[in-house]
Parts: structure tokens; sequence; C-alpha cells
């Protein structure tokens, strides 16, 4: 089992497209690091409007911070990076069949569900590596340019304080919560690889999936807050903010607190859920499939 | 003679259409057993039943004496198989390719172990070399090396001659023979390429819109000692006005234009040749037909 995860990492990490999300991850978060190095004071003036003559008196240098930028990084690219997650765990089985290889793995002395497992399972490495790589760029090259301070995060009508040394922590479990999400959209990915012999399809079919969902999480329309968004896959991966909404006594922020643990857990949950039906799918699919590619 | 393939009532349906219907036969150990059938017979659905790429809708399938659906590993790992084009991963090396599919097959082979077998197919040349510049040739040999790198016992090859120049039949040619003769190997191969299966196989199973049609022995199936002729001739409806007034009147199959089918004994040929002599037919050409193709086509073309 190993050696078979070896190869299709192997397989992976030789494929040029694999590339593509690295480079397309790390020109976003420098392009963006750059305009806060250079146009932050804007940003920030923009950022706290409205929070209060209390902050007013602030330096901005002091509130565009590594830590800060991280999480303007972060709101504005975990929303993408399923996109890229999509291009290689699409075409993860459909791939093969496209390229006349599937029949080879398939007629080899190793079950179908063993090859799916280890499929899946190279899948959700390089999904990791992607987002220790989104770590590495958004994190630690942000605290190198800009240096830590304590972490401000605009609410509506609330402005969240976190201590510097009351944040590196909740990053950590952010990018594991992350990773729950992009492991989600990779099953759901790869679910849909299984079922097509052009790996087009799932790639684009995930990528359609993942914006509307997106859309209809993000609009502020009552009848939807709870019919629709509570069971979409898309509101629940928005559930790593939850580890920067502290809880504040008489205006003032407790240290080490997350406000509404109870409801990452529970989005976490969902997107377990979302994840086992998806594989569940696909795996019952597999087994029974002709391979006529 | 142990059997190798055991099949019975193996049935295949799509929706609406049966793609293979009630088939049964039996390779036995050793030789070169030649599957043939038009296109769209059921040759490649009844290969990929055999290797479990599709699952049959009813009948047996024995491999090594081993039901299928339950010893599934184990007879796999016993078989190498190339089915229809030998599509490998183009971005990888040839000798990366080989050294994949070996440890799917559950070895862990040395360079120089993958570099012998590369060898072996003349391919240790371009080992390091990414598929993707291979001419089609190159790619069936490495597809080969693929199928043999677990030095399998069985071997099922799926039209292998396909897109492959005079040259690179011969080697192929070459190669099945090496196998089978020289090292024992059973060798199940399809082909609609009629004259090569002639060359290579020791024995026949012709299937026909998914039906067994005939099965053997390709000696007893081609019966050289009767032999079937068709001559072309000035004018095959005087020549056969000619032939009702001999003994020979009751030898004629057909008449088609210029041209007369007759079946004959071997032996009766040249005292034919000679008796049209005596009757000075204007003789263009006198042709042998019991290739495989003649017998291929009188099972399947009505």
């Amino acid at each position: 089992m190993i050696q078979l995860l070896k190869i299709e990492i192997f397989k992976i990490f030789k494929r040029p497209r694999t590339y593509i999300a690295f480079a397309v991850i790390a020109l976003i978060i420098i392009l963006i690091q750059i305009a806060l190095k250079f146009g932050g004071k804007e940003y920030v003036g923009l950022m706290m409007s409205g929070m209060g003559d209390s902050f007013e008196e602030i330096p901005s240098k002091i509130i565009l911070n590594g830590y800060l930028v991280c999480f303007v990084i972060l709101n504005l690219l975990l929303i993408h990076i399923p996109i890229l997650v999509a291009l290689v765990s699409g075409d993860s089985i459909a791939g093969e069949a496209n390229m006349g290889t599937l029949r080879l793995l398939v007629s080899k002395p190793v079950s179908r569900i063993q090859l799916l497992i280890v499929k899946f399972t190279a899948s959700v490495f390089y999904t990791m590596i992607l987002l220790i790589w989104v770590a590495v760029l958004a994190l630690f090259l942000s605290i190198l340019l800009f240096g830590v301070n304590w972490l401000g995060v605009p609410r509506e009508l609330q402005f969240n304080v976190m201590e510097s040394d009351d944040v590196l922590w909740r990053y950590a479990l952010a990018f594991c919560f992350a990773a729950i999400g992009l492991i989600c959209v990779s099953s759901l990915a790869f679910m849909l690889s299984v079922f097509s012999d052009n790996s087009i399809g799932p790639i684009v079919i995930t990528v359609c999936v993942i914006i509307v969902f997106t859309i209809l999480t993000q609009m502020q329309i009552p009848f939807y807050d709870e019919t629709i968004k509570p069971y979409l896959f898309t509101t629940h991966m928005l559930g790593w903010k939850g580890f920067f909404y502290v809880k504040a006594i008489d205006g003032v922020t407790e240290k080490g607190s997350i406000e509404n643990f109870p409801a990452i857990i529970k989005s976490a949950a969902i997107l377990i859920g979302y994840t086992a039906a998806f594989l569940g799918t696909a795996f019952w699919y597999f087994k029974r499939k002709n391979i006529l590619s | 003679m142990p059997s190798i393939i055991d099949v019975s009532g193996l049935t295949k349906s799509f929706n609406e259409i049966t793609a293979v219907d009630n088939l049964s036969f039996t390779v036995k150990d050793k030789g070169v057993y030649g599957f043939l059938g038009q296109n769209g017979a059921g040759k490649s659905t009844t290969i990929r039943m055999l290797l479990t790429l599709i699952r049959p809708t009813n009948g047996e399938i024995k491999i090594f004496d081993l039901d299928i659906s339950t010893h599934r590993k184990e007879i796999l790992q016993r078989i190498g198989a190339i089915i229809e084009k030998p599509d490998l991963y183009k971005y990888l090396t040839a000798i990366e390719n080989l050294n994949l599919f070996a440890t799917m097959s559950g070895l862990k082979l040395k360079r120089k172990q993958l570099m012998d077998k590369l060898e072996k197919v003349g391919l240790a040349e371009r080992a390091d070399s990414k598929i993707k510049t291979y001419s089609q040739g190159m790619k069936q040999r490495l597809g080969i090396a693929v199928a043999l790198v677990h030095d399998p016992d069985l071997i099922i090859l799926d039209e292998p001659m396909n897109g492959l120049d005079p040259q690179g039949i011969a080697d192929i040619r070459q190669l099945i023979n090496h196998l089978s003769k020289d090292q024992g190997k059973t060798i199940f191969i399809s082909s609609h390429l009629l004259s090569e299966m002639e060359q290579v196989a020791d024995s026949l199973l012709i299937i026909h819109k998914g039906k067994k049609i005939a099965e053997g022995n390709m000696i007893e199936l081609l019966n050289p000692e009767q032999s079937g002729i068709e001559v072309e001739t000035r004018s095959a409806k005087e020549f056969e006005l000619q032939l009702k007034q001999t003994d020979w009147a009751n030898k004629i199959i057909s008449i088609n234009g210029q041209k007369i089918t007759m079946q004959m004994k071997r032996e009766e040929i040249p005292s034919f040749v000679q008796r049209m002599a005596e009757m000075k037919q204007d003789i263009f050409s006198i042709h042998k037909k019991n290739s495989l193709e003649d017998y291929f086509l009188s099972l399947t073309s009505h």
C-alpha cells in the first residue's frame, strides 16, 4: 500500500500542471503583500472606519502586521484554493481513463478499493502540501515582511482584538480546519472523477458547484439563511474564522477564548459528513464500474 | 493438457444490447490461442471480462483453475496484458513507466533489472526518454515490456499489432513465437489481421455477434486436405458449361463474373490444371482459397 501511494504521489508531482496551483498561490499572496506593503495605510483606514474613536488614534503600522496580513490573505484565498484542489482530485480517476491507463491499473493485482484509497490519499497529500505552501507564504512570509503585533479582526459592528501571543495557536487550528474543508472539496471532485472518463467534466462541475454554493453562502437574503445555507458545505468551510472570534467581557477580550467553539465543531462534523458521503458514493460506484475507456 | 482459461456461459449485456452471448471456450496450457471476430463481435468485451475490467451479466470464468470472482488477485498476478493501445504515462520515461507497473504487480526491481527488461524489447537506449517522444511502434514494445515485467504465465494481447508498420508487426510476431515456443507461455491474442493470426496461432476461437461460431485447432479448422480454389478465366459461364460435361462439374461452388470457385482434394489440383489446358481455356490466375481469411469470411459474411 505504501509503495502504491509513493507511486501515486510520484505521478502527481511529475506532472507540470501540478505546479500551476503553487505558482498561482504564490503570485496572489505576493501581490496582496506588495499591495499592503505600499498601500496598507489606506486599507487599514477603510477597515477601521466606523469602529469608533478609540481605534482612530492607533498607528496603522501597529494594526497592519503579519498576523492581519495573513488573515486578509486567508479571507480572500480560502474560497479559491478549492478550485486549485479540484484540478488534481478531479483528474485523479477520470484523467487515467482519459489517458487509457485506467484499464492497465485495474487489470493489475490490486483491488479497486485499494486503488481508490491510494488515489484519494495521494490527492489529500497534494492538498496538504498546497495548504502548507499557503501557510508558509501567507503566515510566515507576512510575519517576516510586516512583523508581529496584536491582531484585530473586524466583524459586523465590532472589532475582536487578540494579543500577539494569543494568535499563532489560532492560525494552527484555522489551518487544520481549512484542511478539513479542502479535503471535503477534494472528495467531491474525486467522486465526480470516478463517474467520468474525461477530467475536464469533474473539474468544471466542482468549480461550478463551489462558485454557485459560495454565492449562495454570501448572499444576504434571510430566506436562504435558514433554508439553504446551513446545508451548503461552502457555508461551513468558513468555519475557520471562528477561531478568531473571541469572547469579550465589558469590552475586554478574554485571552485564549473562542466565542462559539461548538459551532466550529459542528461545521467540521458537517464537512466530514459530506466527505464521507462523497467518498462512499465514489467507492460504491467504482467497485461496480465497467472500465470501457 | 490442463486448461488455463475455462469460460462457460459468459454473457454481457449493456442495457438492451448483448455484446457477448452465452460464450464458452477453453484455452489449453501453452501455445498461441487466436481470438477472431469482426469489429463489434465482442472480442474486447470478452477480454475485459477476463481481466475483471467488466463484470459479466452471467457466466463463469476460471483461470488457472481458480474462479475469477473469488481469486482475482492471485489470477491477475499471473497475467500480463495489453488491452487495445498500450497507453502509458506520456509525461514519464520508459523506465519510470516500467518501474511503476512492476511495483503495481508487487515487484521491487532495481534499475539494472528494469534495463534488462527494456533491452529485451530494444528500448534500453531510450530508457530515460519521455514516452511522448516515442513512435507508435516503440510504445507498443514498451507496452509488451510492461505486460511481461512480472514474468506472467498467461499473456493476453488485444489487437497488439494495431497501428504498427510492417517491421513492427514482424517484431511482435517474432516475440509471440519466442514467448510461446521458447518460454512456454500461453498466449491469448485477438487481432483482425488474419494473415498474421494465421502465422502465429495454434488454435482459434471465432465469435460473431457475441456468439461462438468456430473453435479448434488451426490445421483442423482450415483443413488443407480439402482445398478451395478460385480460377480466373475469360468467361466463367462458358467455362462452367465446359466443366459440366466433365466429372469436375460437382466440384463447382460458386461463379462470380470471371471467377469460378471450386472445392477439391489437394492432390486433385494438378490433374484439374492439366484438364483445363486440354480444354484450351484462357486461365489468368488460380488462387488457393483455404486461407484463414477465406475461412473467416465464409463464417461471418452471411
